[in-house]
């Protein structure tokens, strides 16, 4: 027992130390960390609208049930609630009834809004419309008399019809259904950022509570978007990576103390890891300043080459002091940290703020973690209990490792670019039937399209609103030859001064129109619409209205998410709706010399990411040609460098054509396990053919390297057991990286 | 349910028995028991507004759709279409995608379907559920003039519609009268001829 004490105190220190640190740092979960900074104005539309833009922060709901009209009525008393909650920004539910700031906000401005005045305002079409009112009151009786009164011309009903998110969605006494009429759609425009979450995991409790509060028993609330897809990826990461390391520490500590029989070398051997843990943490927020929550998932999965510095420590203790030993493997250790030290430094060097994270984290707590090795026999833990192995390995076959790795790289080089993947959503850390459920919700709402934005941009904003309206007229032509449904655009709720003031000068003043409106013989009494020619009298002394006119209430929202302040100028956003074919449109837009141009939020994001790639290869080629250059210098041997590169060069190459073939394709995720699985494989070279020379150093150092595989390869296996296909493809890369190195250096390694 | 009113409109243009005046509610809408369902009614609806100068007069035709729903048709002043279900009314017009609205938002026309459709199905007591009721006759000429006055018993409904007074001669219903709470009257007219 006397063994225990030193390394559990110590232990205990550091777990306290970076638990303090962990849960005192400030978190930061946005994705768009690992994205590289944006250099043209197009990318930076491209990381705003992937990061923070408006369709991040949609929160789609469906309520479903048995009678429409109850549902019906779910949803406005729904949309009442939720306009109320806190962090929340805005609630469409199709109905406007119940807004009547906002419809009164539209009666004012529909002077400006509505185009073609000189046609509303022809006597026959004035006629049309008061018969049209009168069909009105046939209905609706003395409950239309008012509106009707102050809009005989019926412009708001039509201005809030085209200004409605989902234009493919039916009605149901008023309220948003989807096509088979069995589910109420809203859409809730979320105030918190996409990756607050913490804040939206709150809002989304907040709305399914006042559900709960109002709905009929049969009825059920089904939410989905971005927000919803963030906080459900988060509980499922946490609950995920604690199962499965609670599996893997468990696997972990069978196989340890299988391999070294005693309490105190286990607790000793999790210290350099500890203490790795605490070092990195240290450098990156002195560094950074925060640490990003990805960073933290996948540093502590690349100080994995940390865990088995300990492993080589013990595997190879004889009868002399733990120190002797720690001298003894400093040489193999030492080197190998350095060349991994090399890759690591290299990814901190990264442009994108996340990679350099990563990268400081890892470099800072595998250095700490070799330190905190040498220094283990201060810790006076026991020695492992097991009888001295002798066999050594018969096997020297480099051929093997040589053609493998040779296939694997031509079959690589034979993929192209199909080695890589494009798609990003495999990327996110999500459940992936989340996400079809969050498509079938988005396509039932209609208008869903996120994938295209169509910008303008202008030196001033009355610039920036004139190419959009330029755009829209194109789109009026783009959408007779059927190229596209429908567009949001800015212009809608803010047309340009010049339009405005067209469109009031094309108004008759009050007296013409009082004049007008009496000669159409309607059967109106006269005097019936002076509530409408005092609005129009207003708008006309008033002129066109400007940005804040929408302040306070929730179309400001909309008007903001489409209006950016650029270091320039300014960028307008109009959204395409039920746009089926995007290049044919693109070629439309640059055919007719339109002032804008057509955004694919996906392929912008998959060219950014493809830059990327590239800039981290390169650093990793220099960093690969460094560590060459390294070996090279420290064994003073080519074919000495050469039988200690192979074995971890063969095992990457050979995983990377595995993994791509399985996959469909490479992404980042795979690259950081490749490049643990080299910092690995470099170890279990390096510890192999350093004491080849000794038979008994020999035979340790192959048990200890057993071990290592064991416990470091099952943790990642454990892993790969994930249901978030980002884990799975982590846990599974380095899995199968650590099998392969593990079997290369133990029979790959030439005489 | 609907099916009722259809017929009950072809008998009050149908040549009539001699009768006495119904004495109770029971012996009125067994009278009135529904025999064809093919016929259309035309309907002559008038409607006093503030905003108009005169009494808006709304025609139209009224029958019943092969799903069992109530088509009432207006051509003037505008062609529309009304499609009345059990709660919900579906609005037509040319020129405009269909709208719909829950019979809720519009008591009248709840008024107007649940009165009718317990009355044209026979159903004494549905309507005894729903509505308070009166019932007078007295002889006109060779005939009996009858009318049946519903108020009801709703409070929502109540609190926006007055009554629903219906009246005809024998086994004819001829005319109703809906009274909303805000004084508005809509009178509407029944016949087998535009």
């Amino acid at each position: 027992m006397r063994h225990i004490w030193r390394p559990l105190l110590a232990l205990l220190l550091l777990a306290g130390a970076g638990a303090l640190a962990v849960s005192a740092l400030e978190l930061d979960y946005r994705l768009d960390a690992f994205l590289p900074a944006p250099e043209t104005a197009r990318q930076q539309i491209v990381v705003d609208q992937v990061s923070g833009g408006s369709t991040a922060r949609l929160i789609l709901a469906a309520v479903d049930g048995e009678d429409p009209l109850a549902m019906a009525e779910t949803s406005r008393a729904l949309a009442e609630r939720w306009r109320g909650l806190k962090g929340v920004e805005r609630v469409d539910n199709g109905d406007w009834s119940r807004q009547e700031a906002l419809l009164d906000k539209l009666m004012q401005a529909r002077f400006v809004l509505a185009g073609d005045v000189a046609e509303r305002v022809t006597p026959e079409a004035v006629a049309e419309a008061l018969n049209n009112r009168l069909a009105d009151l046939t209905v609706a009786g003395r409950r239309a008399e008012s509106l009707i009164a102050r809009d005989p011309l019926g412009m708001v009903e039509e201005l809030a019809a085209g200004l409605a998110e989902g234009r493919q969605t039916q009605r149901i006494d008023g309220a948003w259904f989807d096509a088979a009429g069995e589910r109420a759609l809203l859409i809730v425009h979320s105030s918190h950022a996409p990756y607050a979450i913490d804040q939206q995991e709150r809002l989304l409790e907040a709305l399914r509570s006042s559900f709960t509060d109002i709905a009929p028993d049969r009825q059920r609330l089904e939410l989905a978007g971005a927000p919803v897809i963030g906080v459900a990826s988060a509980t499922a990461s946490r609950s995920d990576a604690l199962r499965l390391s609670l599996w893997g520490s468990a696997l972990l500590l069978v196989v340890l103390a299988f391999a070294w029989r005693s309490v105190s070398a286990i607790i000793a051997g999790a210290v350099p890891l500890a203490f790795g843990v605490v070092c990195g943490l240290t450098v990156t927020v002195l560094a950074f300043g925060q640490v990003h929550g990805l960073t933290l998932a996948f540093g502590f999965t690349l100080l994995g080459v940390a865990l088995d510095y300990p492993v080589h420590l013990f595997g190879h203790a004889d009868r002399r002091a733990l120190s002797a030993t720690a001298r003894n493997i400093r040489a193999p250790l030492l080197l190998g940290v350095t060349s991994t030290l090399i890759a690591y430094v290299a990814i901190w060097l990264s442009d994108s703020p996340g990679l350099a994270q990563l990268g400081a984290f890892s470099a800072a707590g595998l250095a700490g973690a070799a330190l905190a090795t040498q220094f283990l026999p201060a810790l006076n833990p026991a020695l492992p209990r097991r009888v001295e192995p002798t066999r050594v390995s018969p096997f020297n076959w480099p051929a093997v490792p040589l053609l493998l790795g040779l296939a694997a790289l031509g079959f690589l080089v034979w993929q192209g670019e199909a080695r890589w993947s494009h798609d990003l959503s495999r990327l996110s850390p999500i459940d992936r039937s989340q996400i079809a459920a969050d498509r079938e919700l988005r396509a039932a709402v209609g208008g869903g399209e996120v994938r295209h934005l169509i910008a303008t941009s202008g030196e001033t904003l009355e610039a920036a609103l004139e190419a959009s309206e330029q755009t829209v007229e194109l789109l009026e032509s783009a959408r007779e030859q059927g190229l596209i449904e429908g567009w949001q655009a800015a212009t809608e709720l803010l047309p340009t001064e010049e339009t405005q003031r067209h469109r009031l000068s094309a108004w008759p003043t009050a007296e013409a129109m009082r004049k007008r409106l009496e000669s159409a013989d309607s059967g109106f009494r006269s005097g019936a619409f002076e509530p409408f020619l005092a609005d129009l009298d207003r708008a006309r002394s008033r002129g066109p209205i400007s940005r804040n006119f929408w302040d306070g209430t929730p179309l400001a929202a909309r008007l903001d998410s489409q209006l950016t302040k650029t270091a320039t100028g300014w960028n307008t956003l109009i959204q395409p709706v039920g746009l089926s074919d995007a290049e044919t449109l693109a070629a439309f837009l640059a055919r007719n010399d339109a002032p804008a141009q057509l955004i694919d939020l996906a392929e912008g994001s998959q060219a950014m990411v493809a830059a990327w790639r590239q800039e981290a290869s390169l650093s990793l080629g220099l960093a690969a040609a460094l560590i060459v250059l390294l070996l090279w210098l420290r064994l003073r041997h080519p074919v000495e460098t050469l039988a200690v590169l192979l074995p971890p060069a063969s095992a990457v190459l050979v995983a990377a054509a595995t993994m791509s073939h399985l996959d469909g394709g490479l992404t980042i995720v795979h690259l950081i396990g490749l490049l643990l699985t080299a910092g690995i494989g470099l170890d279990f070279a390096l510890f192999s053919r350093n004491f080849r020379t000794d038979p008994p150093a020999a035979a340790r150092s192959r048990r200890a390297i057993n071990t290592c595989a064991a416990s470091t390869g099952g943790v990642f296996l454990v892993l790969g057991q994930s249901t978030i296909g980002m884990l799975q493809m982590l846990g599974l890369t380095v899995a199968l990286g650590i099998l392969l190195s593990w079997l290369f250096s133990r029979i790959g390694l030439p005489r | 349910m609907i099916s009722g009113l259809l017929t009950l409109i072809l008998i009050a243009a149908a040549t009539t028995t001699d009768a006495g005046a119904p004495e109770n509610l029971d012996e009125l809408l067994s009278s009135l028991a529904p025999e064809d369902d093919r016929t259309e009614l035309h309907f002559v609806e008038r409607r006093s507004s503030p905003l108009l100068s005169e009494p808006l007069v709304v025609t139209g035709r009224i029958w019943r759709n092969l799903h069992g729903h109530l088509v009432r048709q207006t051509l003037e002043p505008r062609e529309t279409k009304h499609t009345l279900s059990s709660n919900m009314v579906i609005i037509e017009r040319p020129g405009h995608s269909s709208r719909n609205y829950s019979l809720g938002h519009i008591p009248e026309l709840a008024v107007l379907y649940h009165g009718l459709s317990a009355l044209l199905t026979g159903d004494a007591d549905a309507l005894r559920e729903r509505f308070k009721h009166e019932l007078t006759g007295k002889e006109c000429g060779e005939e009996c003039c009858w009318r049946l006055t519903l108020k009801p018993r709703d409070e929502a409904l109540a609190a926006q519609v007055e009554s629903l007074s219906l009246s005809g001669k024998d086994d004819r219903l001829e005319r109703f009268v809906l009274a909303l709470s805000d004084g508005e009257k809509i009178e509407t007219e029944l016949s087998r001829q535009p």
